[in-house]
């Protein structure tokens, strides 16, 4: 079984073969570089930290003081971009412009392009770089005065809407999303039901003073929300908003 | 002489290429101090908010004592600060001259390099890449924005907390709500749209002035000395010296950074890279740590490695960047002074100077206290 370190090297090397081009550069570097310094601080040094980065305890006691899944960031002082760069003109000194043009296909052909689009990446819908409708829903339940006001938001809104407004409380954030983390939340559990238990949702809602519910608009109740006091305050984009005209919350 | 060439000569004659040369190092000048600023600037607010936001203090009061140090150090600054900005990093091309053919090169990698920066750019601010951490960091800078408030709240629902220590004494999120509330523009503006055309210019100058200094060593295989400063200055067109030819010499900065862009925009090989951080989480402190800040102890290190001193500008330079890697995230409190540390004890042995590595150790000191509060916290 792999060590703990070769698990974090091979998770960090990822898609690409970006730590082997590296590890080419500095093997090139050791045979031809002069210089004694540059040797020094692109050959030796590194080597030493990650020969230290592959030795298991090191690795148990990084995780003592701090959480071993960020191990990989002592991979970070090792000066890859430097090193592979300042290789990269070395590769052929009477012509440099070759040179370049080579280093530059090498690293092309070992990386993997950063804005490729993907489940990760996606385009600006404004200066905040948070979805339209997460802003379009934040405003239409602001209150003017600049008061606070608590609402539940739909998962896929989550990491945003505080982004946007700290005024805006939420029963529950990012933590209830993340499984690993292993917060299970009894109202999240509920945002979830397909056919909303809707006397369950509400008691739980009014318990945390919620004064707005953001559901999907095509969201099916067992029973209506108006019922139990429920107002629909805005569309939006696919969203109903949904206000509670029983909760004075804050004031 | 090929036709091309007399062609070029005529063109970019060498009074034109000096006059151009002589503009571009005054450039770099400014962007090597623009950078050196940067890295005080974290590290005056590192010393002013963290008390604040230990003792339960408010935004608007660290708002107006951060603009006072700042206005302080201002004053200080222009009193003494000019003078000891270094010039010799770019001494050395200035009595180099350059014929027609190699301004034509050094124009046409300086404008690819231009070029791929500000393709950089233009997609750190079109492009919205996701990560979760923002749920946290941001909101810090937008609680401290809209509420005043400093780590009291958990990010994520917006209740109220007792002080999270760990990520009390990594305030960069309280820097970006700063920079908002002196400009007033909403944090996740300023982090997403505005931030990322400072962060990569940044941590571009440092790659630039960390190759500079290897570079000094091409004109001379030996240690430096007095001797080989001189060499360095009277360094002519045609002659080779050390490794580099003179098409060599031209090429090598742009070339470099050239190569340097390219990595990031070709480094997203994993999450786990300081390629993908740049790109994907510029504004978040652990990526300033990675990138900048990472750099600019690259920098330092070849200066103290090519001076065999560490001279009082380097000194204060290196106090501010461990004091901006503590700003950035708590993890730049070990990590920090684990890479100059061991580097600088290497350093020490290769210039065969005790005082060198003390001199070091003494730099590292804010470093240390940081630790000790972050172990005690």
């Amino acid at each position: 079984m792999e060590s703990f370190p070769i698990q974090v090297l091979r998770a960090y090397e990822g898609e690409g073969h970006l730590a082997l081009l590296y590890f080419a550069a500095v093997a090139f570097l050791f045979l031809k570089e002069k210089d004694r310094l540059s040797r020094l601080l692109l050959v030796y040094c590194p080597v030493c930290f990650f020969l230290l980065f592959l030795i298991p305890l090191n690795s148990k006691a990084y995780a003592r003081l701090f959480e071993g899944e960020t191990y990989y960031r002592l991979l970070w002082l090792l000066p890859m971009s430097l090193t592979i760069a300042y290789a990269g003109m070395r590769l052929i000194k009477k012509t440099p412009v070759f040179s370049i043009g080579i280093a530059a296909l090498l690293i092309i052909l070992s990386g993997s392009y950063a804005y490729q689009p993907g489940p990760y990446m996606f385009a600006a819908e404004n200066p905040y770089h948070i979805p339209q409708d997460v802003v379009e829903v934040c405003e239409a339940i602001l209150p003017e005065n600049g008061d606070l006001v608590c609402a539940v938001f739909p998962d896929e809104m989550l990491h945003f809407v505080r982004q946007y407004s700290s005024r805006i409380i939420m029963p529950y954030g990012r933590e209830a999303i993340v499984t690993s983390w292993g917060a299970d939340n009894p109202f999240h559990r509920l945002m979830l039901e397909g056919g909303m238990e809707t006397g369950e949702l509400s008691v739980t809602a009014k318990g945390y003073n919620c004064n707005y519910i953001i559901l999907h608009a095509d969201q099916q109740f067992q029973e209506p929300m108006e019922d139990y006091g429920y107002v629909v305050h805005k569309n939006i984009n696919g969203y109903t908003i949904w206000r509670d005209t029983t909760i004075q919350w804050p004031n | 002489m090929i036709k091309g060439e007399k062609i070029l000569n005529a063109l970019f004659t060498e009074k034109t290429a000096a006059k151009s040369l002589r503009l571009a190092m005054a450039a770099g000048r400014m962007l090597k101090g623009a950078a050196f600023s940067f890295l005080c600037c974290l590290a005056i607010f590192q010393l002013v908010a963290v008390p604040f936001v230990l003792v339960g203090g408010n935004m608007d009061q660290l708002v107006m004592a951060a603009t006072f140090a700042y206005a302080m150090a201002f004053f200080i600054f222009l009193k003494i600060g000019k003078k000891n900005l270094s010039k010799e990093t770019f001494d050395q091309q200035e009595t180099e001259t350059l014929s027609g053919f190699r301004f034509f090169l050094l124009l046409l990698l300086w404008g690819v390099f231009i070029l791929l920066l500000f393709f950089e750019l233009y997609k750190a601010v079109t492009m919205a890449p996701f990560d979760g951490d923002d749920a946290y960091y941001i909101v810090q800078s937008v609680s401290a924005y809209e509420r005043g408030e400093l780590y009291r709240t958990i990010p994520y629902t917006g209740f109220a907390t007792s002080l999270d220590a760990r990520h009390a004494l990594a305030v960069f999120p309280l820097w970006i709500a700063y920079l908002s509330r002196l400009v007033h523009v909403h944090p996740a503006i300023m982090a997403h749209s505005i931030l990322p055309l400072l962060l990569i210019p940044v941590t571009y100058v440092f790659y630039g002035l960390a190759a500079l200094e290897l570079w000094r060593g091409e004109t001379s295989a030996q240690k430096p000395s007095d001797e080989t400063a001189e060499k360095v200055m009277s360094t002519k067109d045609g002659e080779t010296s050390g490794n580099l030819t003179p098409f060599g010499r031209t090429a090598f900065l742009p070339g470099f950074l050239i190569l340097i862009c390219l990595l990031s925009l070709y480094g997203r090989t994993s999450i786990f890279t300081v390629s993908t951080f740049l790109v994907t989480r510029t504004w978040q402190g652990k990526s300033v740590l990675a990138n900048c800040i990472l750099a600019s102890a690259c920098y330092l290190l070849c200066k103290v490695g090519r001076d065999g001193v560490v001279r009082l500008e380097t000194a204060f330079l290196m106090i501010c960047a461990y004091l901006s890697g503590a700003l950035c995230t708590t993890l730049g409190v070990f990590l920090l002074p684990l890479f100059v540390g061991g580097t600088g004890v290497c350093l020490s042995f290769y210039h065969k100077s005790w005082k060198l590595c003390l001199q070091m150790a003494l730099c590292a000191v804010p470093a240390l206290i940081y630790g000790l509060l972050y172990l005690i916290l």
